[in-house]
């Protein structure tokens, strides 16, 4: 599948979102998984966009595919984001405390939540001076 | 994303309609501003046309309910669905705050 490399800000957002919610179509993906891959699109570049470039400004890529998982039957639908800011491993960072109260809540920090949440498999790596966040989905 | 404000006794009920993300929230935090200037303590938001809401949209929400608590007031929540619930639940919103099935529930609570 084609993959889309643009600036990494919000207003690149629409032409990546249009360009995953075609490939999903086109994968015949349906039911519950597109609206996550709405959700989960918009919190990782906004994510890239506010902290890869330092506001300097950058690229990002986003890659969709159709993968056989080894320990399933049934197919997943990836997307693969790359950006070429410092290493950041998102799915390391501190997960808020979602038990606690109005008053207690810190405000922020719930976008790589939801992204862990939604995803059914998530990996980071780091290749040479890239980061590669891959987000499955079951399809 | 669009709003519409009706007032029911004491209560305001909200809803809005269409994406709240990181473009259209900020939409949001100017309505709370309203509230605040109108004395509104009591504020039902209808979620049911809600079709989608990010963590950008949370934000707002939480910045919303820590100014509205600090009056002496509160946000209530109806009809959740689908994604937009499911987010919810994902981020303690459901149980953060009173959370209705229907707004003639919230007005009767």
């Amino acid at each position: 599948m084609a993959t889309i490399r643009t600036r990494a800000d919000l207003s690149s957002l629409p032409a990546i979102r249009d360009y995953v919610l075609e490939a999903a179509a086109q994968a015949n993906i349906t039911g519950e998984v597109p609206p996550k891959l709405d959700l989960v699109l918009e919190e990782v570049i906004v994510n890239v966009a506010n902290h890869a470039y330092d506001h300097q400004g950058g690229e990002v890529e986003v890659e969709c595919s159709v993968r056989q998982s080894p320990d399933s039957d049934s197919p997943s639908f990836c997307l693969q984001v790359r950006d070429w800011g410092p290493p950041f491993d998102p799915l390391k960072a501190d997960m808020p405390d979602t038990t606690i109260g109005i008053d207690e809540r810190p405000i922020g920090g719930l976008g790589l939540l939801l992204v862990i949440s939604l995803a059914n498999d998530c990996t980071y790596t780091r290749q040479d001076d890239m980061n590669i966040l891959t987000l499955c989905f079951n399809v | 994303m669009d709003f519409s404000c009706t007032k029911n006794g004491d209560a305001l009920v909200v809803g809005i309609t269409g994406r709240m993300d990181a473009v259209t929230a900020p939409e949001f935090d100017t309505q709370c501003q309203t509230w605040m200037e109108n004395n509104e303590t009591r504020i039902v938001v209808d979620l049911s046309g809600l079709e989608y809401i990010s963590s950008a949209g949370l934000r707002s929400i939480l910045a919303a309910a820590k100014q509205i608590k600090r009056t002496g007031g509160e946000l209530i929540f109806t009809g959740l669905s689908g994604m937009v619930e499911e987010v919810f639940t994902v981020s303690g919103f459901s149980a953060m705050f009173k959370i209705f099935k229907t707004t003639e529930d919230a007005l009767a609570s």
